[in-house]
């Protein structure tokens, strides 16, 4: 009688280890999968939107703008890149600098979640590794056999919500690679200057019809 | 007879033939028959950019400028093509030097605040000056922002209030909200606040938030126009809804101010509200 009590208290600890795994691995699964569901999504809606031809592809695409600015975490983004610089700036520039940023990098990066004619858009791999981020791998597929477009979506839970904080093209993340052009930028002509710079490349032109 | 002219058409032919193949060859597109530049754009506008491509490059290689200018936005876009920084450019300066002010403008845009290089930065600002100089309204503002602020030239208050006022005056509405600040700050000019309200109203019309705040604002206080703090709740409410934060302070003061059924009488027109088009 006393062996089995033995026996099945030395059980429990590696009953419960075993239970806690299973509970951490359908966990990481449920994570995966509601990343991934939350990177559809937003391809869905760049689908969705950008294939209403019923309207100029410059006003749709302005469209899909507003609706993905709250899928980014885009303030941390915006604050992130700028570093140190962030706490010298008034808070009209602070603004100004917010707004112009969101612009430019859904102008910039919004066209990875594809929508365009023919592209075929899919999630590739998640990886949720336990700590606070999710990567979640896409590609997309060119009419013509095109080069693929790869994609990295770094993403959090900010308030419950999931939000992309990095992407990652060709391995390389747009948090940093922006965080070193901005300083070198903010060296040589200032915030005012990094300001004039974003408004000036939102400011570019679309295709022209004659 | 016949084998004379088959002599003489041969070559031709062939030479047709060859520089057929060649351009196929170079751009891996066989161009489409009986299509027009237009008909590039329809395929553009439905997003079907491989086919925009097949009937733009032939015309760009024959240097229509148009041609050469919408390849270099697939190019700077990644848009039926890998994106290429160095095409796109390659593309827009080949428009540039047509005098095509979009071309202009774009390359300078890449290339402004973007790089170390002094003679790249001077190029830069001459072709935005070339843009503003053919009327293209955003290259005016662009100008006239960099003539403010003195980046990439001196500062020189007087052109940066010429090409700012060109644009404002072409209806650009971020060009009629910077005339507001000028002229409420007598840049380059006397100060006057009624000319200030009015180039604020005119951007706010077009939906331009700050602009909104900013005319709410002066309704509030009769600063250069008629006090009306009905109009001043209005505006400063659409600038609210547009996220400018000290917008919903100005707000909130104003709704505390006025009787409930006047604020409800706003915000009825506030949400039937469509900006004027440019």
């Amino acid at each position: 009688m006393e062996e089995r009590v033995k026996r099945i208290l030395r059980f429990i600890p590696s009953a419960l280890a075993g239970f806690a795994l299973i509970v951490i691995v359908s966990s990481a699964k449920a994570n995966e999968q509601e990343a991934a569901a939350f990177i559809s999504n937003l391809a869905n809606q760049a689908l969705q939107t950008l294939g209403d031809v019923s309207i100029p592809l410059e006003a749709r695409e302005e469209k899909l703008r507003v609706l993905l600015q709250d899928g980014f975490a885009m303030k941390f983004i915006g604050r992130y890149v700028l570093g140190k610089y962030w706490k010298k700036m008034t808070a009209a520039q602070q603004e100004e600098y917010q707004k112009l940023f969101a612009e430019w990098t859904l102008r910039t990066y919004s066209s990875r979640l594809g929508g365009y004619k023919n592209q075929k858009f899919t999630v590739v791999k998640v990886i949720d590794n336990g700590k606070k981020d999710i990567f979640v791998k896409t590609r997309i597929n060119q009419p013509g056999g095109g080069d693929p477009i790869d994609c990295d979506w770094r993403i959090r839970k900010v308030n419950g919500k999931y939000k992309i904080v990095d992407i990652g093209i060709a391995g390389i993340s747009m948090l940093l690679t922006q965080k070193r052009e901005f300083a070198s930028l903010l060296n040589r002509n200032g915030i005012n200057g990094l300001i004039e710079m974003l408004r000036v490349r939102n400011s570019k032109f679309t295709a022209m019809s004659s | 007879m016949k084998k004379s002219i088959s002599n003489r058409t041969f070559p031709t032919t062939a030479a047709a033939a060859c520089l057929a193949a060649a351009l196929i060859l170079s751009t891996g597109h066989a161009p489409l028959a009986d299509t027009t530049f237009e008909d590039g754009y329809k395929a553009y506008e439905q997003t079907d950019f491989a086919k925009a491509l097949k009937i733009w490059l032939p015309l760009a290689n024959s240097n229509n400028a148009h041609a050469q200018y919408n390849l270099g936005v697939m190019y700077d876009l990644g848009r039926g093509v890998a994106q290429d920084k160095k095409k796109a450019m390659a593309w827009w300066l080949k428009a540039a030097k047509q005098d095509l002010p979009m071309a202009l403008h774009n390359l300078a845009s890449n290339y402004l605040f973007g790089v170390k290089d002094e003679n790249q930065q001077k190029k830069a600002l001459a072709w935005m000056s070339r843009a503003a100089e053919l009327g293209l309204s955003r290259s005016q503002y662009s100008l006239g922002k960099m003539y403010l602020h003195a980046h990439g030239v001196e500062k020189d208050e007087v052109l940066a209030r010429k090409w700012i006022e060109m644009a404002a005056k072409q209806g650009f509405d971020k060009a009629q909200y910077n005339m507001g600040k000028l002229s409420r700050d007598g840049v380059a000019g006397p100060v006057d606040k009624e000319a200030a309200a009015q180039w604020f109203l005119k951007a706010a019309k077009q939906g331009y938030a700050k602009a909104q705040n900013h005319i709410g604002k002066r309704y509030a206080n009769g600063d250069g126009i008629e006090k009306n703090e009905a109009e001043a709740l209005f505006w400063v409410t659409l600038a609210a809804k547009q996220n400018i934060k000290s917008a919903e302070n100005n707000r909130k003061v104003l709704v505390k101010k006025l009787p409930l059924d006047e604020v409800n009488r706003i915000m009825t027109r506030v949400y039937s509200w469509k900006p004027e088009k440019k």
